[in-house]
């Protein structure tokens, strides 16, 4: 066996070309429905695991699932609005914890995210450095953000100007005061502020100097909000009628959640009330039906692949015809031939089978990774 | 010491038939068999060696009768007893000079490859000019310098009889005499039998015996020069 291994891995040393280009073939089709299967699987963990634990979501009526994807993933800008007297009723009901989310603006193209210290506990997030916010116009900024940024605590970071309402003035200044742990979710690219500190960049709050009239020459509005000016941040109208995007609702007990649920059947409810597991499920379902899809035409390219390499075992067989008579005629039995042409195929077999395990190990270990960049 | 009695053999329906009432090469003798293409020059070689068998006849090589072997054995009886060069050379373009002279080590269980076989195998080389060649492929090789490395390849497993095919076809005269110096100085010193197949007269005299294939072979009005056998 060791020298039909030899003579198969010079003559595979030799067509090195055709021999890539078979580990490659094979190597591919090995891979690409495993690797299909370990992504898929761990989007779905992924996207499971975080609905999972966000019992109810209130918002605008809609697609459900855009609000699930804005509530939960912060993924893509969401213009809808419900106000701030829908969580209010929730919260008199005292059915459970209510935790706001307002997710409209942007801050060099990360989330901002007004919401509640609520929120970071039901996330389980802790603090590699600083503290949470204490005051109107600082923030708390997600690990990957914090590196990409390049920020830390003490900077400052404008919110872009093309997402908040503020005239003649330069955007707010967000102050950094924590930085977030990693957590491999999209918390991680979020920044996180106090709820009214989006409505100030909103421009339903601001400060001026004390006294000052709006619209007068001293009435000019603070980009920073600093210990000296936060006593003059006003908010001009009723926080019942505020935006807010979203309110996660964490019923305290099953007839909590039930009669949550059935608040808002009626056709006249401006807001609307769903259950992340359920649409992440329904989405998933849809996910698997095209992966199902993919692994079939996976499955057909890698059968015509398949053809195709052994076609090319084939004639590269015939090609060597002559080499296998003069081995016969020098006394080579025909056990032999079939050990040093089964040999080649052994090899490009187990090598390609050894660097799709590879690859498959890979894809597991850096998934949260791959499924970051690609899926979510 | 090889030995034909009664031996026919033909190609199917191809017309061409070989009819040797008797043949007998003794031991140690250096022998050229000539004829014109299609004579059966190599078709009687591969009789000898055991790689065809004939339909009736016998054939006796080193006192073995090949004809009474079953094909499995006549391979053992070639790995153990006959050295085969040919005329296209047949190195395998993968291997490198050294790992072409140990193929029949490579390719026969029966043959131990260890390192006094690969110091015989150096030294056949440097003994025909290619010791400082060893590392190199044969696409490398000039046309003389391939079937040198052919020879030693043929006689690395000392066999007691050389069957060499048209070995100098596709030589110069230079390394013709080369390649023809080689075989004959292996076959002197090693008392092996030595055939040479050849249509190149001008070579008999090296030999001990000329023996023309032409008169064994019986050819009907259907063959035509060339067809299924080259030799």
């Amino acid at each position: 066996m060791g020298d039909s291994l030899f003579l198969a891995w010079q003559y595979l040393r030799h067509n090195r070309v055709t021999t890539v280009v078979l580990v490659v073939s094979i190597t591919l089709i090995l891979y690409l429905p495993v690797g299909l299967q370990v992504i898929v699987h761990n989007a779905e963990q992924h996207f499971r695991s975080r609905a999972d634990s966000t019992p109810l979501l209130v918002g605008p009526r809609g697609s459900s699932l855009e609000l699930v994807l804005a509530g939960l993933y912060f993924d893509k800008p969401y213009d809808a609005v419900m106000s701030f007297k829908e969580l209010r009723r929730i919260e008199k009901q005292d059915l459970g914890k209510v935790i706001p989310l307002h997710t409209k603006f942007t801050a060099r193209d990360h989330r901002i995210v007004g919401t509640s210290a609520g929120y970071l506990n039901l996330r389980g997030m802790r603090l590699t450095e600083g503290t949470i916010w204490g005051m109107l116009g600082e923030c708390v900024i997600g690990a990957r953000a914090a590196k990409r940024l390049n920020l830390q605590v003490g900077d400052k970071i404008p919110v872009s100007s093309s997402t908040a309402f503020v005239l003649d003035n330069p955007p707010l200044r967000l102050r950094v005061v924590g930085v977030l742990a990693p957590n491999e979710t999209p918390d991680d690219e979020v920044i996180f502020v106090n709820l009214k500190t989006t409505w100030i960049i909103e421009g339903l709050g601001h400060g001026h100097a004390q006294g000052a009239k709006h619209g007068s020459p001293e009435a000019e509005l603070y980009t920073d909000i600093t210990k000296e000016n936060v006593s003059s941040i006003h908010f001009h109208g009723s926080f019942d009628k505020f935006p807010i995007t979203a309110v996660i609702a964490i019923p305290g007990s099953d007839k909590a959640e039930t009669i949550l649920l059935g608040q808002y059947f009626s056709s006249e409810e401006t807001v609307q009330i769903v259950q992340p597991s359920e649409v992440m499920d329904g989405l998933l379902e849809k996910i698997v039906m095209i992966r199902s899809y993919m692994i079939a035409v996976i499955a057909l390219i890698s059968l015509v692949t398949l053809l195709t390499i052994t076609l090319v075992f084939v004639l590269s067989i015939r090609l060597r015809r002559a080499e296998m008579m003069t081995m016969s005629k020098m006394g080579c039995s025909r056990y032999k031939i079939a050990s040093i042409l089964g040999s080649q195929i052994t090899i490009i077999l187990a090598v390609s089978a050894i660097i799709a395990s590879i690859l498959a190990v890979a894809t597991n270990v850096y998934s949260p990774l791959l499924v970051r960049l690609f899926i979510l | 010491m090889i030995e034909l009695r009664n031996l026919q053999f033909a190609y199917g329906e191809s017309g061409f038939r070989l009819k040797i009432p008797e043949l007998c090469i003794p031991q140690g003798r250096r022998v050229c068999w000539i004829g014109p293409s299609g004579s059966g020059k190599t078709t009687l070689l591969h009789l000898v060696a055991g790689i065809f068998s004939p339909e009736t006849g016998v054939v006796k090589t080193c006192d073995v009768e090949l004809t009474a072997l079953r094909d499995a054995d006549r391979r053992d009886f070639r790995i153990a007893n006959v050295g085969l060069v040919f005329q296209d050379f047949a190195l395998l373009d993968y291997l490198c000079v050294l790992d072409n002279i140990l193929l029949p080590y490579r390719i026969n269980r029966g043959l131990h490859l260890d390192s006094s076989v690969r110091e015989r195998a150096q030294r056949l080389a440097t003994e025909v000019g290619l010791g400082d060649m060893l590392s190199r492929r044969p696409t490398q090789l000039s046309q003389g310098e391939r079937q040198r490395v052919a020879v030693c390849r043929a006689v690395i497993t000392n066999p007691k009889i050389l069957l060499a095919d048209e070995p100098t076809a596709n030589l110069d005269p230079g390394n013709s005499m080369r390649v023809l110096d080689a075989l004959d100085s292996y076959s002197t010193h090693h008392k092996t039998t030595l055939v040479v197949v050849s249509h190149d007269r001008e070579i008999l005299t090296r030999f001990d015996d000329t023996i023309d294939v032409s008169e064994f072979c019986v050819k009907s009005q259907l063959m035509t020069s060339g067809s299924k056998d080259d030799g």
